[in-house]
């Protein structure tokens, strides 16, 4: 056992970060959604091709994957990290559709995951479906389900984003008479317990994402309070300021620490382990998550309120990314009915 | 060097042979009830587990450990909770800083019994003056000038002292400079507790167990050759002690908090405990909480392979300990309804460590001091 990354691993994370200072979301009114979302820089640095060992040359990549999407979460890029260059690509593999994964590494083909209407799981055919970060995808990817056996769909998304919450990330309603329509040959059935591989990915990824937003916000705020001065003093010197964000800090290495192992399970655990510890550090972060992005909001103070400054992006985002796949109270519920089915599981 | 959560080979051979020797020797008797026969139970076991080469798993070979990585340090926690064992008392703070301050004569004379639990040890830090403020501590240690470097003669009050009235020796915080600035004055001694003039007193806790001391030192000579370390390092010596404390694993909390929780579970699969959706959702709370402090503790020893010693982050990882063990201390009283409240028992003291938590090793107050300016780097007042 030894939980270090390795100069590789390093070195991804830093170039990274940097793409993702270059696509950073500046401002309310500088958000790039739609098609303006970048894309082809995703390509480039490789994410589509992250979790597929033929393209990317990596073979279990789920830790890779997580440093990828905390830093865009970091500087709440819009850039469609988790849904379409991560979830969807991950469908594909599963589903075995290798052409089309290959045309959407190369990033030729734009395709979004669906999820049901309430965002708690991905979307059926025949449900109200919404598209998960969907900027400039022409389709997306639903399932057509009949038992156990379950087959990916592709329906046509029109260009009509909602206005969501979440303003660094575009979603697409399709409605339930939606019919399938062909975008080449999306593969076999996917059996459950692969089904269960890429749930772990999924809510993983967003784990992750939660990361980025908690590490983002306290850097700033961090900053913030060394040089904001009131009674004379930087109000960072204030036990009472200091002590919120040091557990700010304590929630952040608790759900990274979570994260870092669902990411790593997913590559090396059974579908069975590999989902409690995503469904854990899923129900972690989104506590976590807010927790901490409304402490930094409270250490910023008045100017947190405002639509000019950046915390209201986060808790936008935050506020989603909860709900995707279930947040806490789905979480928690979930990884105690599997660890009271099997007491092994651990 | 990567994220890798396996064991490696020989990290695998030793868990498998862990887990056999512990499915064979876990004690089955129930935990005694009474204080007193549940400390003797505890030393009880933490004999078997050394006479059986699972005690001081990552201290030196050459001073009675087993040279092994800080890594083992965590499966064996992984696995004492899994096997529902008993968890085996914390040595790992005390024979670190004698390994590292010690003279080799220190070494060679004190760490085998501390280790092997047949000499116990108290540590005399807290003051009725001196909590937070440890640094203000007043017990004056005074060098009488004599032979072999003379003798200091101890005057002053201990308090919170575990086990103190139980122990050999005592990890002695005193100030031997009172001319010096306050945390350049402070000595460690190390302290025999017969020693004339030694007085303990115990204080009966919440739960009626009578862990803790007062002890008094009423003109105590203790010989100069018992000084750990240089005069006035005792500041220093604390710190790397108390990082060392709230390294989790080395106090071996982590196994004591999975058997909790998993006592938990037991009682819902078998009924006891209505299987409801608020029962489940504090016992997902209670596992989040202990996995991201398991994780962050691998990342920690990680570091720790690696060379790092421990230091101010060493605080998170405690203010984790503290988030796991008081969710679970309020699952194991709440969860069981009115049981516990019919008849007072071990949830009770379960629950009144876990509040204890956040106040011994350094408050949660003053961990948060240590992260906000040490680790994040805030401005001090």
């Amino acid at each position: 056992m030894d939980v270090t990354l390795t100069d590789d691993q390093e070195l991804l994370r830093e170039t990274a970060s940097r793409l993702a200072d270059d696509l950073a979301t500046p401002g309310a009114d500088a958000v790039e959604t739609g098609a303006k979302a970048p894309w082809l820089p995703l390509v480039e640095l490789g994410v589509p091709a992250l979790r597929s060992p033929e393209h990317s040359g990596i073979d279990a990549s789920g830790v890779e994957a997580a440093l990828v999407v905390e830093e865009f979460g970091r500087t709440l890029s819009t850039a469609p990290v988790v849904g379409q260059a991560l979830v969807v690509p991950e469908l594909l593999t599963a589903a075995g559709a290798t052409e089309l994964l290959d045309r959407v590494v190369a990033g030729d083909v734009r395709l979004a995951p669906m999820l049901r209407r309430d965002c708690a799981g991905l979307g059926e055919l025949g449900d109200d479906l919404v598209a998960f970060d969907a900027a400039g995808a022409t389709h997306g990817l639903a399932v057509d389900r009949s038992g156990r056996e379950r087959r990916l769909v592709a329906v046509a998304l029109p260009d009509a984003p909602l206005d969501g919450l979440d303003l660094t990330r575009t979603l697409v309603a399709v409605d339930a008479g939606a019919a399938a329509v062909e975008i080449g040959d999306l593969g076999t059935s996917i059996a459950p317990g692969r089904w269960a591989m890429v749930m772990a990915l999924g809510l993983t990824m967003v784990a992750a994402d939660l990361v980025g937003i908690m590490r983002g916000a306290l850097d700033d705020v961090v900053g913030y309070v060394a040089e904001r001065r009131q009674f004379g003093v930087p109000v960072g010197t204030f036990q009472a300021v200091q002590h919120l964000a040091a557990d700010a800090l304590v929630l952040l290495e608790g759900a990274r620490s979570c994260c870092w192992y669902a990411a790593w399970a997913i590559d090396h655990r059974d579908p069975a382990t590999a989902l409690l510890a995503a469904r854990t550090a899923k129900g972690y972060t989104s506590k976590a998550g807010l927790a901490v992005v409304e402490v930094t909001v409270q250490l910023f103070g008045g100017i947190a309120i405002t639509w000019e400054q950046m915390s209201h992006l986060r808790l936008r985002r935050t506020l989603f990314d909860r709900q995707i796949w279930g947040d806490e109270t789905v979480q928690y519920d979930e990884v105690a009915r599997l660890r009271l089915a099997n007491p092994e599981l651990v | 060097m990567t994220v890798d959560f396996d064991d490696s080979p020989e990290e695998a051979e030793f868990r498998t042979d862990l887990r056999r020797w512990l499915h064979e020797h876990v004690p089955d008797a129930e935990i005694p009830d009474d204080p007193s026969a549940r400390a003797d139970a505890q030393n009880a076991w933490h004999s078997v587990m050394y006479d059986a080469g699972y005690v001081a798993l990552s201290f030196p070979v050459e001073y009675g450990g087993h040279g092994r990585s800080p890594m083992y340090e965590a499966i064996l926690n992984d696995e004492l909770g899994r096997a529902g064992a008993p968890p085996i008392e914390g040595v790992g703070h005390l024979s670190n800083a004698i390994r590292l301050f010690g003279t080799e004569d220190q070494r060679r004379d004190l760490l085998p019994g501390l280790l092997s639990g047949k000499v116990r040890w108290c540590q005399g830090f807290s003051e009725p003056d001196a909590g937070s403020d440890l640094a203000g501590l007043t017990t004056r240690a005074d060098l009488v000038p004599g032979p072999d470097g003379g003798t200091f003669r101890v005057n002053g009050r201990k308090i919170w002292t575990s086990f103190a009235a139980a122990a050999d020796w005592c990890f002695l915080l005193c100030r031997t400079e009172p001319d010096a600035p306050k945390h350049r004055g402070i000595s460690v001694l190390l302290v025999p507790m017969d020693t004339v003039g030694i007085e303990a007193r115990p204080i009966v806790n919440a739960s009626r167990n009578r862990e803790f001391a007062e002890v008094t030192f009423d003109d105590v000579e203790v010989s100069a050759t018992n000084l750990l370390g240089e005069r006035g390092q005792g500041w220093s010596i604390a710190n790397q002690l108390l990082a060392y404390e709230r390294g989790p694993s080395d106090v071996n909390w982590i196994a004591r908090l999975s058997l909790h929780l998993r006592t938990l579970e037991d009682e819902v699969r078998s009924g006891v405990i209505a299987d409801t959706h608020a029962t489940r959702a504090r016992l997902g709370e209670a596992y989040a909480e202990l996995r991201a402090l398991q994780v962050k503790v691998q990342r920690s020893l990680s570091d720790r392979v690696h060379g790092a010693l421990p230091g101010a982050e060493g605080s998170i990882d405690k203010l984790l300990m503290t988030r796991a063990d008081q969710t679970i201390g309020r699952a194991v009283m709440d969860l069981r309804g009115s049981g516990p409240l019919i008849q007072e028992g071990l949830e009770w003291d379960v629950y009144v460590w876990s509040r204890a938590q956040s106040i011994f090793g350094g408050t949660q107050q003053i961990q948060r001091n240590i992260v906000a300016q040490r680790v994040l780097g805030l401005p001090r007042a």
